[in-house]
């Protein structure tokens, strides 16, 4: 499948704001699943400077600076890009169990294993603690096969928790939406990635976007779709995998990937720190338009 | 055995030798060789010479101000440094040994930090596990694959060695990040050459100079543009940082400028020094900030110490930070346990320098060693996290060691354990008897084009009691001078620092960071405030006790007048505050205007803004200054202190208080070099000695009174300000307003006349630098224009008069009010063009996370 993405993040604020320094990550990934044809990143004001390189994990990072006052600040990002359906889960994870897909994990000596084991452990925003474990382990068994365990989960999460916008924000812990139940997308993720991990195995968190269809009959609204999130666990030998707790689904060509990371601070699409500003007013507008 | 003031205090007998090494003593050979020169020196001395050496040594510390908490909060006295005048001495062939140890160690951290930061062979070939590195709180992953340039990452590195009972020396703290320590080994070396001049000299004591050279020389090429005369600048947290006198005590010694990250700005991926002078080009960052604070846009968000972009400015190699950023990684315990493998992965050598016998808990054996063995070992988090701290497995008690077992077995990956090291002992001077103390000693390595050269000494510290094992700075340890014997060729002779502000890197302009002028101008302004408030609380004390007779109210009259101008302003509608008229209500208002905590305008809370200001710019002061201002900080705490008792007289202490004023500023305008800093401390004396003059003429001066009276008030006003001697010889006795103002106001020649201020300023104003885009005036020059002009412009005569109704003079009220004002909108003009006015910084998504990860 071919989208056009269309993403725009306003910043308005009261009192002018002097210096602004950001990170935006915004580009979305190539890597043998997806393609990025295209992908222009437009900032008002124009930054007085401003650079993109990959970061740690890979990830197009832009940074840049706004050095003259200024009363809001807009980035507009439009890409192209084509996503292939990911290779069948079921074949791949069919006769691995639990224990022994955790025991290749710490035995394995290739470096994409030993790359990925950095992702078992905690990350700034995704501390596992005993109500987690806890959680997690009722879908974990043994001698469970992986591949029933991991569905198990993504659909425990689906069904355990209340899909609720506003219920949350960036900064609501996890320990806060385990006991709610509430949240967005981004917390369903957070608690895919944590269970994963407080069983033993490696999971990141993966930002971007996912065609949404309209009611039948309805035309689609230009603008109405979001930035969403999921997440990846990791099969040794294999390589990563995702999952979808958010719509209890396996990614099948209409996810398209932005960045990923340990948790959503790796990957936080737009990052900054103002001099000045007073209160602000934040709009964003996403459009992801199937070609 | 109880020594008499003429025993010798040295013999093998007297020194209780424990059954450890002990650096002094055998029990077989009784002292060892390289010791017997200070043995022999000690055994000369009687109980009275080292009772003489000791105070010596704690009068040389106090007065050059060393200190640990060099300024704690309110409830938390800062912590002095203490030094005990018995030096750790090391024999060369000791020294060579741990030398080399420390050189070959130093390269393999070299060589760690940038796999670590680069290519990573370590954990794919399996010598690391990833856990270790990864483990929350070491790697950085934001600084992956930056370089500083030059052939070493690692610039700087400090050991903590502790000898065994076999007597090897074994590492048991690896310190990458700022290494601690340094200036107070200076600083010790510094004392001690002051102590004991020919001791040193005579056992071949190494100087320390050749080391302190190496880092100016050598940070100078690491620079992003080297031979341009490099721009270095010392990032420090503040005031508030345990090592704030390291911070200025490198500044000050090395000539670099002292910065805390509000005073650098980030423009185009490169830093700049915000000076008052605008923007100036930083190349070189010697940082004690830690890694994860130094850059709120990519590191901890929260962090108000770094400076957003700074990670950027250093991928960009715009910058060279040192250590490097990340490299709190290396400070892992967990990797003294792979550091054999790594050693022969690397170097292909065997580990000359062993460490503490190590475990990491990311491994299953390791942890179920660590689990059976918990009452045996010290238990360490691998990096330091809120909430982790060190536990000695034996001094723990069941619960303790049950949360702790609770918490390996969650996350083992995050502790590390370390088998206790038995000490080596080292003689202290305890009652002027020498007795043993556990040491330990921290060394310090510098990277070098081919390799690292260590400083042949080093921070020796011991515990304060006899049974202490864990030596800590917070719990009131000790330090002493490392002493390494053999003095080399290529070691200089110079025992002593070079003096201050001798730099090679004098090729640029030393312009004041904005902040650092700010505060310029208020030591300025508060040391004048303090030496005005003071004379006049000298000359109402003087007069008060002659006032015979407490009962004696018409005396007392003019005493309250000459307090008006220290009192606050009465609120509008209600009359004078009245401080009653007894001597001793007198008495009474004149304490409260030295030592009332609760004024702002008490000679206290003066005098704390003073130090507070002049803490700020520490790198600034020469020793001298610097030991007076220390003596100030001790005197105001004494007077603070004293407030609530009437019986003590350390407040009225003040033609002492006045002398110690005096010699600040005899300091400043002898000894320092008139450059911008210099310029900006004057603008604020000048101004502030101009409107305590205006308000002492406003509040006296103005008003008419009897014959008595007026007497008395002309007679003290002349003497607060300095200014009787030069009116008597002048005019002999008789006092009249017009000769005492055309003196106090138009007196040219007179330094306490006002507009001797106003020309001093007029002065200073024209070498400020200003960016001129017209041949407009700036808002400051045209004030201090307009006050200069309107004073030489008063007709004294006019001034006298009276205003026949009101019984004042209203003329001379006027124009005061009219120069006040134009006085205080030209500090306000000062204030608003060259200090720094900058909002704080803030998150554009505001979020809250675990720390350090």
């Amino acid at each position: 499948m071919k989208y056009r993405i269309r993403h725009r993040t306003t910043y308005a604020y009261s009192k002018s704001v002097e210096l602004s320094y950001n990170e935006a990550k915004f580009t979305p990934r190539d890597w043998p699943e997806q393609r990025c044809h295209r992908c222009t990143v437009t900032i008002e004001p124009a930054p007085d400077s401003r650079r993109e390189r990959l970061d740690y994990y890979g990830n197009t990072v832009c940074y840049f600076e706004i050095l003259e006052p200024h009363d809001s600040m807009e980035v507009f990002v439009d890409s192209e890009v084509s996503v292939d359906p990911l290779r069948n889960l079921t074949d791949l994870f069919a006769d691995h169990r639990c224990d022994i897909v955790r025991d290749q994990l710490l035995c394995a000596v290739d470096p994409q294993a030993l790359d990925a084991r950095q992702f078992i452990l905690d990350s700034p925003l995704v501390t596992v603690g005993p109500v987690l474990r806890e959680y997690a382990r009722t879908s974990f068994a043994g001698d469970r096969p992986f591949r029933d365990a991991v569905c198990d989960l993504n659909q425990r999460i689906f069904e355990d928790f209340t899909f609720a916008p506003e219920s949350t924000t960036v900064a609501t812990p996890l320990d806060e939406v385990m006991r709610k139940r509430k949240g967005v997308c981004q917390d369903f993720a957070h608690i895919a990635v944590g269970c994963l991990r407080s069983v033993g195995f490696a999971a990141r968190y993966v930002s971007g976007y996912i065609e949404t269809q309209p009611p039948p009959g309805t035309e689609r609204l230009v603008g109405a779709d979001a930035s969403h999130a999921w997440c990846s666990v990791f099969l040794p030998g294999t390589g990563w995998f995702d999952i979808d707790p958010t719509n209890k689904m396996i990614p099948d060509g209409r996810h398209i990937t932005v960045a990923w990371g340990r948790d959503y601070s790796d990957v936080t699409p737009l990052k900054g720190v103002i001099y000045g500003g007073g209160k602000h007013k934040l709009s964003v507008a996403v459009d992801v338009e199937p070609l | 055995m109880i020594h008499t003031a003429n025993e010798p205090v040295t013999s093998d007998v007297s020194y209780p030798l424990g059954n450890g090494y002990d650096e002094f003593c055998t029990k077989s050979h009784g002292i060892r060789e390289h010791w017997r020169p200070f043995a022999r020196r000690f055994q000369d001395m009687n109980v009275a010479d080292l009772k003489r050496l000791t105070a010596e040594s704690r009068r040389l510390a106090r007065e050059d101000g060393i200190t640990y908490h060099v300024h704690g909060d309110t409830g938390r006295p800062f912590r002095r440094w203490t030094l005990d005048v018995v030096p750790l001495i090391l024999d060369q062939q000791d020294w060579c040994r741990i030398e080399a140890g420390l050189v070959q160690r130093a390269t393999l951290l070299d060589l760690m930090l940038a796999d670590i930061y680069g290519p990573r062979r370590l954990i794919t070939d399996g010598i690391v596990p990833p856990e270790l590195i990864y483990s929350p709180g070491g790697f950085v992953r934001q600084c992956d694959q930056v370089r500083i340039p030059g052939c070493h990452q690692l610039m700087l590195y400090s050991a903590d060695l502790a000898r065994g009972s076999d007597g090897t020396f074994w590492v048991t703290r690896d310190r990458t990040q700022a290494t601690a320590g340094f200036a107070y080994v200076l600083e010790n070396r510094n004392i001690m050459s002051r102590l004991l001049p020919d001791l040193l000299r005579e056992s071949g004591v190494r100087p320390l100079t050749n080391f302190y050279n190496s880092l100016r020389q050598k940070l100078d090429r690491i620079s992003p543009r080297p031979g341009m005369g490099s721009r270095i600048a010392v990032l420090t947290p503040g005031q508030h940082d345990p090592a704030y006198f390291e911070s200025a005590y490198l500044a000050t010694h090395l000539g670099y400028t002292m910065v805390q990250g509000g005073d650098l700005t980030v423009r185009d991926g490169k830093v700049w020094l915000k000076s008052i002078d605008g923007l100036r080009l930083v190349d070189i960052i010697l940082r004690r900030v830690a890694d994860r604070l130094c850059d709120p846009l990519e590191l901890r968000p929260e962090s108000q110490l770094g400076v957003a972009g700074l990670l950027e400015a250093s991928r960009l190699n715009n910058v060279t930070i040192v250590n490097p950023l990340g490299s709190c990684v290396l400070e892992n315990p967990g990797l003294m346990a792979f550091l054999p493998s790594i050693c022969r992965y690397f170097l292909n050598e065997d580990l000359q320098l062993p460490s503490a016998a190590t475990w990491w808990c990311g491994q299953p054996k390791e942890r179920d060693y660590v689990l059976a063995n918990l009452d045996k070992l010290v238990i360490k988090p691998a990096y330091r996290r809120p909430g982790l701290r060190t536990v000695v497995g034996s001094a723990a008690g069941p619960k303790e060691r049950q949360t702790l077992r609770e918490d390996i077995l969650a996350r083992p990956y995050l502790y590390v354990a370390q088998e206790k090291i038995a000490l080596s002992t080292t003689p202290t001077l305890v009652n002027q008897r020498l007795q043993p103390r556990h040491s330990i000693l921290r060394t310090f390595l510098l990277a070098d084009d081919d390799g690292y050269e260590a400083l042949p000494g080093g921070l020796a510290r011991s515990a304060s009691t006899a049974d202490e094992v864990v030596i800590a700075y917070d719990n009131g340890g000790l330090t002493r001078d490392t002493w390494v014997l053999g003095i080399e060729q290529d070691d200089t002779v110079h025992l002593r620092l070079p003096p201050t502000e001798v730099g090679d890197n004098v090729a640029y302009e030393h312009v004041p960071a904005s902040r650092a002028a700010a505060n310029l101008f208020w030591v300025g302004r508060l040391a004048e405030r303090a030496e005005t408030t003071a004379r006049l609380l000298r000359v109402v004390r003087e007069r008060s006790n002659a006032v015979v007779g407490d009962e004696d109210a018409p005396a007392n009259d003019f005493l309250k007048i000459l307090l008006k101008p220290l009192s606050p302003p009465p609120p509008d509608g209600t009359a004078d505050a009245d401080a009653g008229d007894s001597g001793a209500a007198i008495e009474s208002e004149i304490r409260s205007c030295i030592s009332d905590p609760n004024r702002d305008d008490s000679l206290v809370a003066v005098l704390s803004g003073f130090i507070d200001a002049a803490y700020a710019v520490r790198d600034r002061w020469s020793m001298d200054s610097w030991r007076i201002l220390n003596n100030l900080k001790v005197f105001s705490e004494a007077m603070a202190t004293s407030a609530d008792d009437p019986a003590d007289t350390v407040p009225f202490e003040l033609d002492r208080l006045i002398s110690e004023l005096v010699a600040f500023t005899g300091l400043n305008m002898e000894n320092t070099t008139r450059d911008l800093g210099w310029t900006m401390l004057d603008i604020g004396r000048r101004i502030e000695r101009g409107m305590a003059l205006i308000r002492l003429i406003k509040t006296t001066l103005v008003p008419t009174y009897d014959s008595h009276t007026e007497y008395m008030v002309f007679e003290s006003v002349l003497a607060a300000t300095e200014s009787l001697i030069t009116y008597r010889r002048r005019c002999r006795s008789h006092l009249a307003l017009q000769p005492i103002l055309e003196l106090l106001l138009l007196d040219e020649t007179n330094p306490r006349s006002l507009v001797y201020q106003f020309m001093r300023l007029s002065d200073h104003t024209g070498k400020l630098p200003r960016p001129r885009r017209s041949y407009r005036l700036d808002a400051d020059e045209r004030l201090i224009m307009r006050a200069l002009t309107k004073l030489r412009l008063v007709n004294p005569p006019v001034l006298t008069r009276t205003d026949d109704e009101l019984r004042y003079h209203d003329r001379l009220n006027t124009a005061m009010k009219q120069l006040l004002t134009l006085l205080e909108r030209n500090a306000d003009a000062i204030n608003r063009r060259y200090f720094l006015h900058v909002a704080e910084a803030r998150q554009l998504v505001p979020v809250t996370m675990d720390l350090d990860q």
